[in-house]
């Protein structure tokens, strides 16, 4: 392994034990590290995955203790590196609250918290919780892990007992997203848009999350929904060079790109309305999962140049898009025996409820097949030990939703077809 | 005649093995008497982390293991397998929600964590139990 401290790492987490956090002064430490490879044929996928790439590491520290009996205080750092996105030097707080339990109805959280999204979406780093490397993209996409990750802010949550129903657990939280430069969320957006973008700035962000703990034992159902408000990219306009290389209407701006090249840029999204249905089934050494997921968005694109508003080409200083995504997938994983566990999802994404086969994208003269992403997919997970986990995984994709145009040029020469393949390795504590 | 009497012993094994059955157990000191299945399965998912009277309860738990114990009593009171209930807890830990339970790989030394901590609540098979640890019956 060409990571150079994977050796290290192993001395360390050889010490530690499932579930068993160094415990200092009643403050309990875990962390993990994980290192992957991944490689894809026909097109690349977060980085340089046709040659094959070792960027995909992840790793983890945090800390925690109960002050008393109600009041209990924590924070994680984080940093990761996947492809093109995040970076392993520049490492953010995952999380860092205080949580108050006052009751089992009612209890607090203050500080920046884990978002509440479907059955997984609080627990989109955590490999050892699940055979997959990468869950399914069309809900929880790697490029929007920051979209999806953290919120600076507070939660109400509890859980309503009844007594033949089951119960029902809550979850209410606003705040803010933390965004960072380096993540795929603004990469994806540029890659997209006019711009290059590289600040997200103001917005506030509700979520709320419905689980039904159904009085058949295993079997939950969840709703969650999220709406964020006020999402403003902030860049500068691409020159004609990175224009050319995109596909319509990008690359067909003409005379207009040359004036408005530099120009700073916003992409502000007004609303982003996410909701979720998601049900999960555990039954014996078995685990069923599926979900059903629509986000809507509309974004505006503001040129701050006084030469936009000259311009008659009809491209002027603000253009608007909306669409409605539309996200699925099927899950089943089977523990063999301690060691080894087996899992396969299918999973789809469309870019536009309203146009599956891309029809909109052709007419346009993009990809059809951009307008989609259908992912097959096949893994084993193997815990040689407690605190060490090595993982396989293989996909079958249809359609390039999720690609880049900047990692993958000629666009017109991306694959319909394609493939890619990870291994992981997993230390925790 | 002696195949007979080895598959009749074997079966007494077997059936034994299968039989074990578990049952929640706490520190003498814990004023609880009973629990329903809901404040159970509340409890061992972190989502209860004090007794009634406030007091933070000190879960003790056993490792992973099939056929075990462990199996059972998740299995019957938490609807998981010993890894989906690794996993879940794995989960907890990592986003903050929960502090770590005490954790054992033989369920004798589970018994005397539950017998020596205050405040403490575990599971164990009743045929192992001594009179110092106070068994919790379900309503």
């Amino acid at each position: 392994m060409k990571n150079p401290i994977t050796p290290l790492v192993l001395i360390i987490f050889s010490c530690a034990n499932f579930l068993h956090a160094w415990e200092y002064n009643h403050i309990d430490i875990h962390g993990f590290f994980d290192q992957g490879y991944l490689a894809s044929s026909g097109n690349n996928y977060f980085g340089d995955t046709t040659n094959g790439t070792w960027q995909m590491t992840q790793a983890a520290l945090n800390a925690s203790a109960n002050i008393g009996n109600n009041l209990r205080l924590g924070g994680q750092l984080y940093t990761f590196r996947l492809g093109d996105i995040g970076g392993l030097t520049t490492p953010q707080i995952d999380w860092l609250y205080a949580d108050y339990h006052w009751k089992d109805t009612l209890s607090f959280r203050l500080g920046k918290v884990k978002q509440p999204k479907g059955l997984y979406g609080d627990a989109l780093d955590l490999e050892m919780t699940r055979p997959y490397i990468f869950l399914p993209q069309s809900l929880y996409a790697a490029s929007w892990r920051d979209f999806s990750g953290g919120i600076l802010g507070g939660s109400l949550y509890g859980t309503l007992n009844t007594h033949s129903h089951g119960s029902f657990d809550y979850n209410f939280t606003a705040g803010s997203l933390d965004i960072r430069h380096n993540s795929g969320l603004l990469q994806e957006i540029s890659d997209d848009s006019y711009a290059n973008l590289n600040t997200a700035t103001e917005n506030y962000a509700l979520f709320g999350q419905l689980t039904w703990n159904t009085p058949t034992k295993g079997l939950r159902l969840v709703a969650s929904s999220a709406y964020v408000h006020n999402l403003t990219l902030k860049g500068f306009f691409k020159s004609q060079a990175e224009l050319d290389l995109m596909p319509p209407p990008h690359n067909s701006l003409g005379a207009a790109a040359a004036l408005l090249e530099g120009a700073p840029t916003s992409i502000i999204i007004p609303h982003v309305i996410v909701g979720a249905l998601s049900a999960e089934y555990l039954w014996h050494d078995w685990t069923f999962a599926a979900e059903y997921s629509r986000k809507a968005s509309q974004y505006h694109l503001m040129v701050e140049d006084p030469d936009a508003a000259s311009l008659s080409s009809g491209f002027v200083g603000q253009t608007t898009t909306k669409n409605t995504t539309n996200d699925f997938y099927l899950s089943a994983s089977y523990r063999v025996n301690p060691h080894l566990e087996l899992g396969s999802y299918y999973s789809i994404k469309f870019n536009d409820i309203h146009d599956p086969s891309g029809s909109g994208y052709a007419a346009e003269g993009k990809n059809r097949f951009n307008a989609y992403q259908k992912d097959f997919a096949l893994c084993a997970r193997y815990d040689i030990t407690p605190w060490w986990i090595v993982k396989i995984e293989g996909h079958l994709v249809d359609g390039t939703f999720s690609t880049w145009t900047f990692q993958n040029q000629p666009w017109q020469d991306e694959k319909r077809n394609w493939a890619y393949g990870a291994l992981q390795n997993v230390f925790y504590f | 005649m002696k195949l007979f009497l080895y598959l009749a012993l074997l079966s007494l094994i077997t059936h034994g093995a299968v039989c074990a059955k578990p049952v929640l157990i706490a520190n003498a000191a814990v004023s609880i008497n009973s629990l329903s299945s809901q404040q159970v399965d509340a409890i061992f998912k972190g989502k209860t982390p004090s007794w009634p009277g406030g007091q933070h309860i000190e879960l003790g738990l056993l490792r992973e293991g099939y056929g075990s114990t462990n199996e059972k009593f998740l299995n019957d009171h938490i609807g998981m397998s010993p890894d989906q209930f690794a996993n879940y807890w794995n989960r907890l830990i990592f986003t903050g929600r929960a502090s770590t339970p005490k954790t054992f790989n033989q369920e004798a030394d589970l018994i005397n964590f539950i017998a020596s901590t205050p405040n403490s609540l575990g599971y164990a098979d009743d045929k192992k139990l001594p009179p110092s640890v106070k068994v919790i019956t379900l309503q």
